[in-house]
């Protein structure tokens, strides 16, 4: 593998462009929507800005340096930042657990509206969706309320917090927060009781394990060797070496 | 002021309408090209390099905008908050079908087409498929033999680049392959106990992608994000292979976002040009033409023949014998199944990047003792093994760093692999025009009646036995079982057929040549031509036959005969 860096500075004789003389050297003026490959395509791809105004690509805004979360209340935001540290075993203060509880309000605050376009699909095009993903699952899409399960999970961890403590969930210490959280999680002894509680983890991990593997830090510590620029292609290396 | 009168007018900026506008400007015919959609442009369209936490919705697509403007394309998996855009709005572009009978139609308008998105897999027909008929009585067999296409196979090939193996299998006929791409880990242990259990071969995919530089074009990085546009070219599309081949010539002339309704006939029967929308402002054009050429893909120029109504051909263009519309297909598939490879369970990465799996010719009812009575044709089988990237997150208990760390350390090995079969030509799979629904410029929708027949049904089991003694020689654990169902009609976006070729123009609507046979000057020379379809992907072969076409339409000018 070669860096971007790399890859960048032996345009045109280096490894991997090795044996290409450069389609934009004796270029033609070319129709609107015809290219070929060229040193500004490449170089736009690794300069860092990688969509011109005008796509339709929605690229995450600049995080604000006071996040108004859309769906949570400012406590409950809190508290899904807390849980979120929880579950990566992370302070709330690091920035991949903001970015991740961030990308949680998003899409928690737009579960309703989506559900709704869901249960608004035409028949056809429901039928198409059934036969595609299974009945099941289209179901789930037009079911599964998202802001309930939270609405109720958060509910419940401070009733629970204040059963146990006497006071909400965001005032526990990090002790008391992990012990409700492992009587919520699924290694949890008693696995066959359900509640509010054990519903917002499954949801919350699934949204957490999403938030964090495609996050720079949980890609980097899976050490996944994608999206990359190779000179050859990847295979076996106990073969190939 | 006069009208301008093209050489040749080709409608489809995709597989097929790249090739002939290549072929055709090059032997010093003057085309025309109209595309539906608009032109993509690289720094603004392309998203290959763009990592899931830079976009807002993380790869997981905005689903509210998703369900509510591409109900049907989103289940594409290319169509996600990186490559939406490459599809279109399911309500701009409406179709139907019978409630028991649904089809996922998955198009793609731009100066392109679906070439931005396809898979790439690229494999030649043999004449197990151009002469299925003879073998086995069913149906007809192609007007032309694979000794008649090879060179045109040839000449693509040695422009575009396929990467692949040469195996030497009749049923499955060598390209001219630049270098293979290689197979992974465990790819090879099963193509060691598929091979000798089976007596199959296990080979990696054979793809449009660049193993070395071509022609101008540098060789693939290996980003394995092609979907998403490639800003180095190295994988085939027509907007950076054959289209500025086209543009070089000075002799061609490329109009995007016209929306084709119907053809202009002449008094004389013959096509004098071409109606279209323009997308933007609704405004009613049209250009004239010596000859059209149809490559707007198999439905779409299938619908423009349909929508091509006068006195003369009161059921379109091609339509004399009611055999237009008529014998779809799309390829039958058995997915999902799989598990892992307990012995490749690491603690370590592997590089991922290549663009493509591996596959398992089709051996059923071809060539050596695997015989099946209960069916006609055959099928392969195709996947990939690699490592999971954080899917066994999901059923790994507990959280914390505890959790992580086991993620991080232990990586299952998953395989994949799924079986792809052959959709037998029935006259009852068709095309008609919906007498109601219209798209978004007024042209009426079509009404698409297909399903799978007891032939596909009765192979599906067989494919389903067969993947499951695949698993079992594997020896996968946690495995998936396939789907119970096969595909929705469709889904594969290998859609083939309803204006097939063939020497009857009784029984056909194109000849050898792919000249519709009732009016001389129109061609159509997309997926719509198949008489049969195998069980491979169609595009190298779409390619191939448009350029054996232009090849026969120059020829023409250059006798005038047309």
């Amino acid at each position: 593998m070669v860096t971007r860096r790399r890859w960048l500075m032996q345009l045109g004789g280096g490894v991997v462009l090795a044996g290409w003389t450069g389609g934009d050297l004796d270029a033609v003026e070319l129709p609107p929507g015809v290219y070929e490959a060229s040193r500004e395509h490449l170089g736009h791809a690794l300069a860092g800005h990688p969509v011109a105004a005008g796509g339709e690509t929605e690229l995450v805004q600049p995080r604000a340096a006071t996040f108004q979360p859309a769906f949570f209340s400012r406590d409950g935001y809190q508290t899904i930042v807390g849980l979120t540290g929880l579950m990566l075993g992370e302070t709330p203060e690091t920035p991949v657990v903001r970015e991740i509880a961030e990308w949680i309000d998003l899409t928690v605050s737009e579960a309703a509206t989506v559900r709704a376009a869901a249960q608004a699909l035409s028949k056809g095009h429901r039928t198409v969706a059934v036969h595609f993903y299974g009945a099941d699952s289209v179901r789930r899409l037009e079911e599964f309320d998202a802001q309930k399960t939270v609405r109720e999970g958060l509910a419940w961890l401070d009733a629970e917090s204040r059963r146990n403590h006497g006071r909400v969930f965001n005032a526990l210490a990090k002790p008391e927060q992990v012990a409700i959280v492992e009587s919520m999680a699924d290694n949890r002894p008693n696995r066959g009781a359900e509640n509010a509680g054990t519903r917002l983890f499954v949801y919350l991990k699934e949204r957490v394990i999403h938030g964090f593997y495609t996050a720079r830090a949980g890609l980097d510590e899976l050490g996944y060797r994608g999206n990359a620029f190779y000179a050859s292609p990847p295979g076996c290396e106990h073969l190939y070496g | 002021m006069a009208t301008k009168t093209y050489d040749v007018i080709v409608v489809g900026s995709g597989a097929s309408g790249g090739w002939v506008a290549k072929e055709l400007t090059e032997k010093g015919v003057e085309v025309l090209m109209l595309e539906a959609g608009p032109p993509r442009v690289p720094t603004r369209d392309f998203t290959e390099h763009i990592w899931p936490y830079q976009l807002k919705y993380r790869g997981f697509g905005n689903q509210k905008k998703l369900l509510t403007d591409q109900p049907i394309q989103r289940l594409c998996y290319a169509c996600d908050d990186y490559s939406q855009q490459f599809f279109v709005n399911d309500h701009e572009h409406p179709y139907t079908f019978p409630a028991d009978k649904p089809f996922m139609w998955i198009r793609g308008r731009q100066v392109g087409g679906k070439t931005f998105c396809w898979a790439r897999v690229s494999y030649r027909y043999s004449d197990f498929e151009f002469k299925a008929a003879s073998r086995d009585g069913y149906g007809q067999d192609w007007p032309i033999s694979y000794k008649e296409i090879e060179p045109y196979y040839d000449r693509i090939e040695n422009y575009i680049g396929i990467s692949g193996s040469y195996e030497g299998l009749p049923q499955l006929p060598d390209s001219k392959f630049l270098p293979p791409m290689r197979l992974s880990c465990g790819e090879l242990v099963a193509k060691e106990i598929v091979e000798k259990k089976f007596g199959w071969k296990l080979i990696v995919d054979r793809s449009a992608n660049l193993t070395v530089p071509l022609n101008g074009r540098p060789a693939c990085h290996y980003c394995d994000q092609c979907q998403r546009g490639c800003f180095t070219a190295s994988y085939f599309n027509s907007p950076s292979v054959t289209l500025p081949a086209a543009a070089r010539t000075g002799r061609f002339h490329l109009v995007s976002d016209a929306v084709v309704s119907h053809l202009i006939m002449n008094a004389e029967g013959k096509a004098a040009g071409v109606a279209y929308i323009d997308r933007s402002t609704k405004t009613a054009r049209e250009v004239r033409g010596k000859t059209v050429v149809l490559a707007a893909s198999a439905l779409e120029s299938t619908r423009i023949l349909l929508h091509s109504r006068s006195p003369r051909f009161p059921n379109g263009v091609g339509n004399s014998q009611g055999v237009l519309g008529h014998y779809l297909m799309d390829h039958t598939t058995l997915e999902q199944a799989g598990g892992t490879m307990a012995p490749l369970k690491a603690s370590v990465r592997e590089p991922v990047g290549r663009p493509c799996g591996y596959i398992i010719p089709k051996y059923v009812n071809t060539v050596g003792p695997h015989r099946n009575k209960n069916f006609l044709r055959g099928y392969y089988f195709a996947g990939d093994g690699r490592q999971e990237l954080y899917g066994h997150a999901f059923s790994t208990p507990g959280f914390g760093r505890g959790f992580r760390e086991i993620v991080r350390s232990q990586i299952p090995y998953s395989f994949s692999v799924y079986a792809q079969g052959e959709c037998l030509p029935r006259h009852d799979n068709y095309v008609t025009l919906d007498p109601e629904k219209k798209d978004a410029w007024g042209i009426p929708a079509l009404h698409i009646h297909a399903s799978y027949g007891e032939n596909e049904h009765a192979m599906a089991k067989a494919m389903r036995d067969h993947l499951g003694e695949i698993m079992d020689a594997v020896k996968l654990e946690d495995r998936t079982p396939p789907r119970d169902e096969l595909n929705v009609f469709g889904k594969n976006i290998h859609e083939c057929g309803t204006a097939r070729m063939g020497n009857d123009p009784k029984t056909s609507v194109l000849n050898a040549y792919n000249q519709v046979h009732d009016v001389k000057n129109v061609f159509v020379t997309d997926g719509a031509c198949f008489v049969t379809q195998g069980c491979s992907e169609p595009t190298l072969t779409i390619m191939a036959i448009s350029v054996r076409a232009a090849d026969y339409i120059a020829e023409q000018f250059r006798r005038g005969e047309l």
